[in-house]
């Protein structure tokens, strides 16, 4: 039987650490909405893998350092 | 709250104004309730204003680029999701008139006299109200995953 995973994240954190940067202005930079980022933030939307890209771009950080695939 | 939902509370008011009007106009006020004709139509003024003005602003917004992006990738998979269940409601709403329609036919010329939806009119008056419950359903599904989540 297939485990269930889930799509985690360090948003709020790396925002903090990047001169606490706010949900509107990461949502302007990653070409989205300020909603999709707290439904991001809060795990209640998972993102596309471009966008996922796209956010990783904005923190300059690897994938894997913003989101995680971890076992529910 | 997204501009995207803020656009499927409008759409929700907006056709349900609309289908008030439209049963009032067809089957009249139920009995009682002629004493609040002005009240009623008066409110349905109010939505209808109220929506469109909403929906000015926004479009404004969304013309001049200001307060950022209008619509993003999670907007287009609820839209996506809320097309599909309003399809599915009126696919089987019209193959269930259709066939309705076929039934009635028949039994009509076995019996010999006409059955109510075999009336075209009422047929016509079916399908309206399936549209607008189909419009419902979009927008009613838009704010359940806008406020649930994906």
């Amino acid at each position: 039987m297939m485990e269930n995973f889930q799509i985690e994240n360090n948003l709020r954190v790396l925002r903090f650490q990047n001169g606490e940067m706010t949900q509107e202005e990461l949502a302007q930079r990653a070409g989205v909405t300020r909603q999709t980022i707290n439904a991001i933030e809060a795990s209640r939307y998972s993102p596309s893998l471009e966008l996922a890209f796209r956010i990783a771009k904005v923190f300059d950080k690897p994938l894997e350092n913003v989101f995680r695939y971890t076992k529910v | 709250m997204s501009r995207k939902e803020i656009y499927a509370w409008c759409s929700i008011g907006l056709t349900l104004v609309i289908l008030g009007y439209y049963v009032i106009s067809v089957f009249g006020l139920p009995t009682g309730a002629e004493t609040y004709r002005e009240n009623i139509t008066g409110l349905f003024w109010k939505v209808i204003g109220v929506a469109f003005l909403v929906q000015l602003v926004l479009d404004v917004l969304n013309s001049t680029k200001l307060g950022g992006v209008a619509k993003d990738e999670r907007d287009k998979l609820i839209e996506s999701k809320a097309f599909r269940n309003a399809y599915y409601f009126l696919i089987a709403a019209v193959i269930a008139v259709v066939a309705n329609i076929l039934i009635s036919d028949l039994l009509s010329k076995a019996s010999g006299e006409q059955l109510m939806l075999a009336v075209p009119f009422m047929t016509f008056h079916v399908l309206l109200f399936v549209l607008f419950l189909a419009s419902l359903i979009k927008s009613g599904t838009q704010i359940f995953y806008y406020q649930r989540g994906l």
